[in-house]
């Protein structure tokens, strides 16, 4: 199923865009999208520990807007934002 | 009573605005009102800063900051508070305001309290992001802290 990856921050740089779309097996979790996500920047960056360290370090939301663990499975979600390490004021 | 926003310069012309929030605020059984205005300074980590551009997730911010907003009602037992906080979205330069709090409260202790709470918590807990710009034409995003995750 095709899962759209909602960007902030830093996120949006390194990727290049708003919102990634990837297709994963159905019932995937958070666990497998962060995974993802580092092998792209395996790929894209030759593995760029900062880059990656700032996906290890992210937290991830679901569409009712609650922060999730890795263990979350997407059922009939087919939206997720990646929330990389936050400091407004 | 509590108003919260995300002031996006490329969706509305309005800018975070001291004179919104004194309207907002304004209470005749309340004795106390403090303003806090978060500026973008000049220098950071030795770096010549000459703005600042945020990035926000609105829907959950405005959650967040609700969320903040009745904790900090509870924790300081407060029966009647009015709340103002408005967050700048995209760039701001030198000098302007990226966030506006302002609280009216019957006395002044709890409304520093409060004040100083709702802008701590902000800090650690709403999904806001940072780029810096410098002097030399660089930027870049600052670290900032990781959500909690249950």
């Amino acid at each position: 199923m095709k899962i759209k990856i909602k960007l902030f921050g830093n996120c949006k740089d390194i990727f290049r865009t708003e919102v990634l779309q990837i297709n994963f097996d159905k019932n995937t979790k958070v666990k497998n999208i962060r995974n993802k996500l580092i092998e792209i920047i395996e790929e894209k960056y030759s593995g760029n520990k900062a880059y990656k360290d700032l996906i290890k370090k992210s937290a991830f939301c679901s569409e009712r807007d609650e922060i999730v663990n890795d263990a979350y499975t997407l059922n009939k979600e087919k939206t997720i934002s990646i929330i990389p390490p936050i400091g407004g004021g | 009573m509590f108003h919260a926003a995300i002031i996006d310069k490329k969706k509305t012309k309005k800018r975070i605005s001291l004179l919104r929030a004194e309207k907002f605020i304004k209470d005749f059984d309340a004795g106390a009102c403090i303003f806090f205005v978060g500026n973008i300074r000049k220098n950071n980590n030795n770096k010549n800063v000459t703005g600042i551009t945020y990035d926000a997730f609105d829907r959950l911010v405005i959650k967040t900051f609700k969320k903040i907003y009745a904790e900090g009602i509870k924790k300081f037992k407060l029966k009647k508070a009015k709340v103002f906080v408005e967050h700048a979205k995209g760039y701001v330069s030198l000098g302007k305001p990226s966030i506006i709090i302002a609280v009216s409260c019957k006395h002044r202790s709890e409304a520093y309290q409060l004040s100083r709470y709702l802008i701590e918590q902000i800090k650690i807990r709403a999904p806001i992001w940072k780029k810096e710009y410098y002097k030399n034409q660089k930027s870049e995003w600052l670290k900032g802290t990781s959500v909690k995750i249950k």
